[in-house]
Order: structure tokens, then C-alpha cells, then sequence
């Protein structure tokens, strides 16, 4: 669905380059997740997903549409939809609906389909009984679920959030993650951008990036078996994971599943009563 | 304190506030004529009593009008005083020597503050109950012919609607940066108005660099949504005349004709 | 030397009306030398409590008096803003001197201090959050990183040498990184200069492993103020009232739950350790 192929960026007076020869590809109906510290150029690459930014060298596919390509862009952004890191400077309009409604109107569809699109995107994300509520009077974690309503109302293939729950309680964050991970079960292709290591437990696939460079890719065991790399990266693991380490060190033999405290208590607990 | 943004604003379910934004503001425009046609005191009656009746079918509460009156009070009283100084007549009630106050004096002054008055209510009428949101959506509706002449009709309208979406965002903003200030030491209550002009730089520069950053961000969203200007874009809401917009209407230029009669005949 | 709050209630107004109470008879003491974690659910009133310790909101009723200086004092307010130092969220927001030196110097230039004094807090301050001052003084604070900002910001709380910090939410939006420099250097402060710290925040996770006592508030009304263990070993309690406990409490409580008799205090993973190590002794 989306492929980087040798994508390097260099932003203008840069001294080096943001995104170094990225390979990357995510197929159809995915969950990845991107982590990386600040500057590791993980929301750079989140931006090249819908032409926001063009890769210096190399290029960035869509669906086969390649990004560079100005005709297309219009259509890579209706397949590709964005919610980005501050839920108050993405909402365009005063009122909920209104807000929703925003794409659709660019895309000149006929008011009465707009209705639909809009009415359906407020309830998957669960926020019908908003629709007339004025966007100061909500929540960040409400205000991100308008977000991603107005990108679906676009009916996108893929997801992107770009750090979309950095600002959010715990509470908000896991509202949106909620509503991420059902969409990703209907059928919807999701890439996530995140510092947030906990976040990255339940996804298909987690691709680290340091310095612009990708430095893992795999399933969130195969990464997460990597502690002292993703320290060295400046990167904080899940406690529960730093804990499994510090078990193993211990003597108790864990295996990489382990993951959330559940696992955790899965695994440790047969071991204890042996003792 | 955020709610001071939507305007005036009054939300409500009445006649008035169901009628097509447009609808109110050809209403406004016929009752500015009709209050402009008057040239004596008596005949403002007619206006008068159209604006009663649309408080009345608005079910706003008179307090509204009056609030919207405060700002002008001593604009009123100015000119009140300015034309019972001015204004020369016959009919001389009282005469100090240096100045004469005379019946037409007193008729004037009455009837331009009446005027005032009648005008600003008029307007306020308009936007205590059609919201900022359907004022812009009434007004680009209204002005889409001037598109013809290359006037940036949509342009305008969207940079209004970003306008009115902001405004709460940003009054949050500037209360916790004065707060976050204030807990540094900083004074903005005292001192005299070029100490406290000053004194509101370390609330003014945090607060442009955060719109700036605010405008990068919308624009980029904004662009990620496929926005690509006015062309080809539709609105999920359409504005539509209803028969009730066509009866107020009607209504109107009833009043506007009765007044032109009246003031025929009393020639 | 504490901050004493006797039963402070407070209600924001709209058009000249009160609205609901947002705290409601707040009664507790804040001893020098703590670090107090404040945790509630979005909406408890942890950011409202907040501004009442160095009067920014007054307090009608009831009383915040700190190092005896009662805030409901007009003229206490300015002696307390200097005693008290308040980081908001994402601080960064505030910078607006043209140099980072010029800012910090912000606070201490409003105390009227020397500019001999100013110059030494500045630098110590700068210090102090790990900016360099040769390098940082004379540069922009708009052109700095966003981790690097936001340390010029508590700089500039810093140099007015606050006896007590208060922060809402020091780490929102920062990288793992960031957080863990901001942590580090709260405990510094504490175990250095002694400092108060009180910190509101969303992680349980660092709460366990920093605060010496946590407030628990709901709803305005306090809920809970005790040790770290004792709060988080209440787990029902707070997910009723929408708050999670520390990743290690989870696992404890899992482990429970499997038949393992593992006391739910235990909230870090230093704890939990020690009791692997203690359990193992025994066996």
C-alpha cells in the first residue's frame, strides 16, 4: 500500500539529513507503529505518507500513485488521512459537524452524501451526541476523535496518526487508541507515530527509527527482546518489559511474549510456585 | 469568558432565530432604509415599532439591547449635548445670553440619539440571534456574485470562519501565559498606561508566536484534508428560503411601503 | 515551614454568577521537603488547587497560608510569588525575551534584585536544567529544541530560588528523554537545595518512583493523601474515579489474582525486586 523506496530527506540548512535512505513498505490492512526519540525523523517520514513533504532523493508510493506526481496528490490525500500531534491547531470550524464535514466539502461531494459521511464518522468514532457542540467546549482526547472523524469522513485506506495522543490524559489516550484499534479490525490500515513505547504493545509490527535511519522492524516480541539498543536510542521501554529483564537476570526464565502485566503474571506465576 | 467569542449570540429556537441568515440581513439592510427615510422625531415610530415586534417574535430579553447600548452611551450624551448647543431654532425656551436653548434644539438632539439608538439595536437585533457561523455562511452566500469581479468571496469567508473558531483557543492561551507571567513577578495592575502597555509585551510576543505556530499547523492539517481553495467545494449545509423567510420578507417591505406612504401624505 | 490549606473552597463565576465549587473544603498540610505528587482525573480540580498556592486565584473561602504568609493578604501575594515557583503546562508557551539569558533574568529583574545577584542566578539557573551558559545566554529561546525550551522556561521559575516548585504536568509532550532530564533534575533540586516539590501528573509510573506523598483529588474534594504505597494499594478505589495505578501495582495485582500472595504496596520495580529477593530466602 505505501512503499519507501531509498527515501532521503534533508530539510533546507539542515546539516543532516532527517530521513536517510529509508525502505519501508506497509501492506494492506497493517497496525505499525513508528517510535523514535525527537529528531529521529519519525514524523518526518509520517509527513512523505500523503505528500506534505517530497523526498529529496527516492520516492514514496501510494496505492501506486507515486507522490511526486501533482496530479495525484489530491487523491493520495483522500487515501491517506493525517491527525497530527495538537488537538487544537487541526479543528478548522466552530462546530463539531462543520469541522467533519471540512473534507468531503473539498472533495465537492453532494450535500446529502456529506450528511451520511458525516453522521457515520461521528459514530465510529463515538461522538454523535456532539455533532452540534462547539469544538472549544471539548476535551483534547474529544477534539483528537473529531480528527480522526473529519479524516474518515474522507473515507481513507490508511491511517496516519502523527504523535496524535502526545497531548492527551491517559484517559484521552486511551479513548484514541480504542477508537484506532477498532477501525484497524474493520478493515483499516494504520500507522502510527509515537514516543509512547506502552502504546506499541498491541500492534502488528513496530519499526524503531534513530538519526533517520529505521533500526528494528518487527512484531512488538521480536523488538521489544532489543532493551539495551532502544535505551541506547534513547528510548524508554514499557516498565513491565524492564522489569521481565530484570527477572531474567535474575534467573527466571520469561520469554520474549511477555510484554504486559498480564503476561507477566502469566508466566512468573508457574515459576514461583515451583520454588 | 471563552463564550464572550460567539459574539453576542443569544442560541434559541424562535421565529427569528430559525429565519435564513439571509433573510435577516436584507431585514436589517430594509429597516437601516427605513430609519434613514425619517427625517422628523414622530414618523420613527414606524421602525420602532418594527423592531419591537421582532424583539417580540425573537423572544430576546430587552437586557440584551440595553448591554448593546452600553458601549455607546457617551457617544449619545455627546451628541445630545452637542446639538442642544448647535442646533438654531425659533422657539426660544430659555436664554442665557451666550446661548439660547430652543425647541428645535431639543427636538433635534432627541431625534438623532433616538436614531442612534434605533440603528445599533437594529444591528444588534441581527446578531443576538443568528450565529457568527451563519452570519458568515448568509454573508459568502450574499456577496458570490462580487466572485465574477475576482473579489475573494470564499477566501474571506473561510478566513472568518478560521477567525471565529480561534478566538476561544487563543483567550485560553493569552489567561495562561498572564498567569504564568504573573507567577514570575510580573505586575500588569499598577503603574501608569505606558508602564502597562509595556508590562503586556511578555503576554503579546508568547502569544503572536503561538498563532504563528497555530496558522503553520492549521494550514498543514488544512491541506492533508484535500482543502484546495473555493473551487469545486460544496457545503454539507445549504442555505433554503423557507415560506416563513418569504412572509418576513414580505413583512418588511410592508412596513417600508406604509412608512413611504405616511411620509408622502404628511409632506 | 509548610504550606497549610484549611478548608479552602473555591467556585469559578460566570456572568457574575458562581458556578459549582471546583474544590470543595480542601483541609491538609504540605511539609517542607516533600515531593507530592497530585493526581484526579481530568476535571478534579488539580490545576485549580494549583493556582491557589501562589494567589492567583483568591482564596475567599478558607485559607492557604505559606511559611505564614496567608495569600487571602493582598499584599502577601508578591512576598509568595518569590517563595513559590509555579511551572504550568508545556512552560515553553511562555518564552519571550529575545535572549534565553534575558528571559530567565525575567523573575529575579521583578524582585528588583542587583543586577550583580540577577547575573549569578541566571547562570546558576541555567546550570542547574543543564544549559550551558557560554553556549545559551545570547541565543534565541525560539530557536532552541523543544526539550531545551522547556528547561529555559523552569530556568526562569528557578532563578527566582523558589522554596517550593510547584509544576503542572513538567512532561507533557516531551520525548522518554526529556522526561527522564526533568525528573533527574527535580530530584536534584530536592536533595540539594532542599526544595518542595509538588507535581501534578498523569504518570502513576513516575509518581511511584519520585513522590514521597500523593494527593489524590475528586471531584474537588480530597480523596487520598498518603505515602505512594499506601494510595496505589487502593487500585479499586481509584479506577473507580477513573484513575489507573503503576505498571508494577498492575503486575501485582495479576499476580494476586494467579494464587501469588504479593502485597499490592509494592509500586516500583525496586520494591518488587526486593521482594523477589526476600521470597527467595524464605523458600
Amino acid at each position: 500500500m505505501i512503499r519507501f523506496d531509498h527515501v532521503t530527506y534533508q530539510y533546507e540548512k539542515a546539516f543532516s539529513p532527517a530521513l536517510s535512505d529509508i525502505n519501508l513498505e506497509i501492506r494492506e490492512g497493517e497496525f505499525v507503529a513508528v517510535v523514535g526519540h525527537n529528531g529521529s525523523g519519525k514524523s518526518t517520514l509520517a509527513k512523505h505518507v500523503n505528500g506534505l513533504l517530497l523526498p529529496t532523493e527516492g520516492t514514496v508510493t501510494v496505492c501506486g500513485m507515486p507522490t511526486s506526481n501533482e496530479d495525484d496528490i489530491l487523491k493520495i490525500r483522500q487515501k491517506v488521512g493525517i491527525a497530527f500531534q495538537n488537538p487544537d491547531n487541526q479543528l478548522v470550524t466552530t462546530v463539531v459537524e462543520e469541522d467533519v464535514a471540512f473534507g468531503p466539502e473539498n472533495l465537492g461531494i453532494v450535500p446529502e452524501e456529506i450528511r451520511t459521511r458525516v453522521d457515520e464518522a461521528l459514530a465510529s468514532v463515538g461522538m454523535t451526541a456532539y455533532a452540534s457542540t462547539a469544538v472549544h467546549h471539548l476535551s483534547g482526547g474529544q477534539k483528537q476523535r473529531i480528527a480522526i472523524a473529519g479524516i474518515l469522513a474522507l473515507k481513507p485506506q490508511i491511517l496516519v496518526l502523527d504523535e496524535a495522543s502526545a497531548m492527551l490524559d491517559p484517559s484521552g489516550r486511551a479513548d484514541l487508541l480504542k477508537t484506532v484499534e477498532a477501525l484497524h479490525k474493520d478493515g483499516m490500515t494504520v500507522l502510527m507515530v509515537t514516543q509512547y513505547m506502552e502504546e506499541t504493545t498491541g500492534c502488528d509490527r513496530v519499526v524503531v527509527m534513530k538519526g533517520g535511519k529505521i533500526i528494528l522492524d518487527g512484531t512488538p516480541a521480536e523488538v521489544f527482546k532489543h532493551t539495551d539498543l532502544l535505551k541506547e536510542s534513547n528510548l524508554v521501554p514499557p516498565e513491565t518489559v524492564l522489569l521481565r529483564d530484570s527477572l531474567r537476570s535474575m534467573g527466571y526464565a520469561l520469554s520474549d511474549q511477555v510484554l504486559t502485566a498480564e503476561q507477566l503474571a502469566e508466566e512468573l506465576c508457574p515459576l514461583l510456585s515451583t520454588i | 469568558m471563552r463564550d464572550i467569542t460567539l459574539g453576542q449570540f443569544v442560541a434559541g429556537d424562535s421565529f427569528i432565530h430559525k429565519l435564513d441568515p439571509r433573510t435577516k440581513i436584507a431585514m436589517m439592510i430594509l429597516y437601516i432604509v427605513m430609519v434613514f427615510l425619517v427625517k422628523e422625531i414622530w414618523f420613527l415610530a414606524i421602525p420602532f415599532a418594527y423592531l419591537v415586534l421582532e424583539l417580540v417574535l425573537s423572544k430576546i430579553s430587552l437586557r440584551y439591547i440595553v448591554n448593546s447600548l452600553k458601549p455607546i452611551r457617551f457617544l449619545l450624551i455627546l451628541m445630545f449635548i452637542l446639538n442642544l448647543f448647535f442646533t438654531k431654532g425659533e422657539h426660544v425656551w430659555l436664554d442665557l445670553r451666550f446661548w439660547k436653548l430652543t425647541g428645535e434644539a431639543v427636538l433635534q438632539s432627541f431625534f438623532l440619539s433616538i436614531r442612534i439608538v434605533l440603528l445599533v439595536a437594529g444591528a444588534s437585533m441581527l446578531t443576538l440571534t443568528t450565529s457568527p457561523i451563519a452570519l458568515t455562511d448568509g454573508l459568502e452566500k450574499l456577496l458570490s456574485p462580487l466572485k465574477f469581479l475576482h473579489f475573494p468571496v470564499h477566501e474571506l469567508a473561510m478566513m472568518m470562519t478560521i477567525a471565529l473558531r480561534f478566538v476561544p483557543t487563543l483567550i485560553d492561551e493569552s489567561e495562561k501565559i498572564r498567569n504564568a507571567q504573573m507567577s514570575r513577578g510580573a505586575d500588569f495592575e499598577s503603574g501608569n498606561i505606558f508602564k502597562r502597555v509595556k508590562s503586556m509585551i511578555p503576554i503579546l510576543i508568547p502569544l503572536f508566536v503561538s498563532s504563528f505556530r497555530k496558522a503553520d499547523d492549521l494550514a498543514i492539517a488544512m491541506e492533508s484534508r484535500c482543502y484546495h481553495g473555493g473551487d469545486g467545494r460544496t457545503r454539507m449545509h445549504q442555505l433554503k428560503f423557507r415560506k416563513e423567510d418569504v412572509f418576513a420578507i414580505l413583512v418588511t417591505l410592508l412596513f417600508v411601503a406604509s412608512l413611504i406612504v405616511i411620509l408622502v401624505l404628511f409632506k | 515551614m509548610s504550606i497549610v490549606i484549611n478548608h479552602l473552597t473555591f467556585a469559578y463565576t460566570q456572568g457574575g454568577k458562581p458556578l459549582a465549587p471546583t474544590l470543595k473544603d480542601l483541609s491538609f498540610t504540605i511539609e517542607a521537603g516533600m515531593f507530592l505528587g497530585i493526581i484526579g482525573h481530568t476535571g478534579s480540580g488539580k490545576s485549580t488547587f494549583v493556582k491557589h498556592l501562589n494567589g492567583l486565584l483568591p482564596s475567599e473561602k478558607g485559607a492557604v497560608v505559606v511559611d505564614g504568609h496567608d495569600l487571602s493578604q493582598k499584599n502577601e501575594r508578591k512576598t509568595v510569588r518569590s517563595l513559590v515557583g509555579m511551572v504550568f503546562q508545556y512552560p515553553e508557551y511562555q518564552l519571550f525575551a529575545e535572549t534565553v539569558y534575558e528571559d530567565v533574568a525575567f523573575g529575579p529583574r521583578n524582585m528588583k534584585l542587583d543586577e550583580a545577584e540577577i547575573k549569578n542566578r541566571v547562570t546558576n539557573a541555567m546550570q542547574l536544567v543543564g544549559l550551558d551558559p557560554e553556549r545559551f545566554s545570547s541565543r534565541s529561546p525560539f530557536e532552541l529544541s523543544g526539550g531545551e525550551r522547556r528547561r529555559a522556561a523552569i530556568a526562569g521559575v528557578l532563578a527566582m530560588h523558589p522554596k517550593y516548585l510547584v509544576l503542572d504536568e513538567p512532561m507533557a509532550g516531551l520525548d522518554p528523554l526529556g522526561r527522564r532530564e526533568i525528573l533527574a533534575l527535580l530530584e536534584k533540586l530536592r536533595t540539594e537545595s532542599g526544595c518542595t516539590i509538588i507535581m501534578i501528573s498523569h504518570s502513576m509510573d513516575d509518581i511511584a518512583n519520585h513522590a514521597t506523598n500523593v494527593l489524590v483529588l475528586e471531584k474537588g474534594s480530597l480523596f487520598l493523601y498518603d505515602t505512594p504505597q499506601n494510595v496505589f494499594c487502593r487500585a479499586q478505589e481509584l479506577q473507580e474515579i477513573g484513575l489507573s495505578v503503576p505498571s508494577i501495582t498492575k503486575i501485582c495485582i495479576e499476580m494476586n489474582e494467579k494464587g501469588i500472595r504479593i502485597p499490592t504496596t509494592i509500586c516500583t520495580e525496586e520494591a518488587f525486586l526486593n521482594w523477589f529477593r526476600e521470597d527467595m530466602r524464605h523458600a
